[in-house]
């Protein structure tokens, strides 16, 4: 991770209302905190200047995936560790693209390892928002390959 | 005619082949516990299947020919294994498609199709597999191993295994693995120039469906050159595809060879649920034509170039780069250089 992208995190995490994030990415940890103090609090006693430390449960967020609006969005994950492919063979058009409407059941993708076919079926009926994984790339297990829009 | 009594053709060439000589209606009927009306009119449909039995007045029954696939040989000889439902098709699609669907639809463990002819026979990544009638092994099975995901390839190991080690057995061709399951020849012992990258003699596509924690099913599907001639291969796979019948001379039984390779796939299927992973391991290695040989593995667009050191405990290929570093790989096309 590079100091730009440190810098970008924490811009993001500005105007928000988010005061902690954790991101773990290829074996680095980075944890960002923001505490928030307020000069005018509503309390009983004056003379007391507490500094109120909001705390808010982190949410967990995968690598790639911004907060907010994705939020709601299904994570399609990789079974097994290999290939991945968008199509049943290289001649053949992609199973699904960015905003296809898709069924549950229905085939989004094949991972093939050691020559094994895995075809990965959505979980849920929605719609394609984002596609992670470029044609022919390794996946890790757990991965995420899609993003289904809940319908 | 509907078929009241699903194994009855299987019990009459059962007994057609217990015994040396004729057989008589008469015992046939008493041992089914069936009319000898019904077992004249069976004989005549196993007559319309392929098989040749000879019938003489006061004599009975004697079987002198089998068909070259026949289910019921098949079925009676795999009664103690796994594989107990044994579907046939003359033609089919893509025994490995139908499989996935019938997986789907809830058929048992153990489900076996076998076709004569495929007419869009494919293989992997939806290459075309040449299917053609009676002269090969097509077949798939279905399986529900409670293993994990990321132990699935050693189902591919384990068929490749299974396969090597039958035709090994029934026939003289010296069969060997190239990672991580085509079936090839090459003669291991020499370096003659001509056969070092070998032929594919037979291929095997493993499909599953799975989550995160689960297989739901795996569908195994065998495609095996047996009786194929060199003038019925196109010229696109003259040069690079064999078939036991091309190797050895002769003519095989793909009855003989579909029975044997059920029962080594039964076998090692039991020693992968018993944790049987290191035995696999071993056995393919001492199968494998890839392993410490120079290779060239295509995956997509790239090209790796390397020594094939071992396979890891996930069965992915390790290869020693020429910078010494070490790739692992889990898909592509390997090509045996020297």
């Amino acid at each position: 991770m590079e100091l730009n992208d440190l810098r970008e995190l924490m811009g993001l995490l500005k105007d928000t209302d988010i005061t902690e994030l954790q991101i773990e990415k290829d074996g680095v940890r980075v944890k960002i905190k923001r505490e928030k103090f307020f000069s005018h609090l509503e309390v009983h006693h004056p003379a007391v200047h507490a500094a109120i430390h909001e705390k808010i449960e982190a949410k967990e967020i995968k690598k790639e995936e911004k907060a907010g609006s994705e939020e709601r969005l299904f994570a399609v994950k990789s079974p097994i560790v290999g290939t991945f492919y968008r199509s049943s063979s290289p001649d053949s058009e992609p199973f699904v693209d960015i905003g296809t409407k898709v069924k549950k059941g229905q085939v989004l993708c094949v991972i093939e390892a050691m020559k094994i076919m895995n075809e990965i079926e959505s979980e849920i009926d929605g719609v394609i928002a984002r596609a992670l994984v470029e044609n022919g790339h390794p996946v890790e297990y757990g991965e995420t390959l899609f993003l289904i829009e809940p319908v | 005619m509907k078929n009241k009594n699903p194994s009855a053709n299987e019990n009459i060439i059962r007994l057609l082949n217990e015994g040396a000589g004729f057989i008589s209606g008469e015992n046939i009927a008493s041992t089914l516990k069936v009319s000898r009306a019904a077992v004249w009119k069976r004989i005549n449909i196993l007559r319309q299947k392929g098989y040749f039995i000879e019938s003489l007045p006061a004599k009975g029954y004697r079987l002198t020919k089998s068909p070259d696939l026949s289910l019921e040989e098949i079925k009676n000889s795999l009664q103690k294994t796994i594989f107990k439902d044994i579907i046939y098709f003359q033609h089919i699609d893509s025994t490995n498609t139908h499989a996935m669907e019938l997986a789907s639809k809830g058929f048992q463990e153990g489900t076996v199709l076998i076709a004569d002819e495929q007419i869009q026979g494919r293989g992997r990544l939806g290459r075309k597999w040449l299917s053609p009638a009676g002269k090969n092994l097509y077949m798939s099975v279905i399986l529900k191993p409670h293993i994990l995901p990321q132990d699935a390839a050693f189902l591919t190991l384990m068929s490749a295994v299974a396969c090597a080690s039958a035709l090994r057995r029934l026939t003289s061709v010296p069969v060997s693995i190239k990672w991580p399951n085509d079936l090839m020849v090459s003669d291991l012992s020499e370096c003659g120039h001509a056969t070092q990258a070998g032929r594919k003699l037979g291929g095997i596509l493993t499909e599953i469906k799975a989550d995160m924690d689960r297989i739901m099913h795996a569908v195994i599907g065998i495609g095996i050159n047996i009786n194929l001639d060199a003038e019925d291969m196109p010229d696109e796979i003259k040069d690079t595809a064999t078939s036991i019948k091309n190797e050895s001379g002769d003519a095989q039984s793909r009855t003989l060879i579909a029975v044997e390779i059920l029962k080594e796939l039964d076998r090692w299927y039991n020693i992968l649920l018993n944790k049987g992973k290191v035995t696999i391991k071993d056995k393919w290695l001492k199968l494998s034509s890839t392993i410490g040989r120079a290779v060239k593995v295509t995956v997509m667009d790239t090209i790796f170039e390397g020594t094939a050191m071992d396979i890891d405990e996930n069965g992915m290929l390790i290869l020693q780069l020429s910078d010494n570093s070490f790739k692992k790989i889990s898909a592509g096309d390997v090509t045996i250089l020297r």
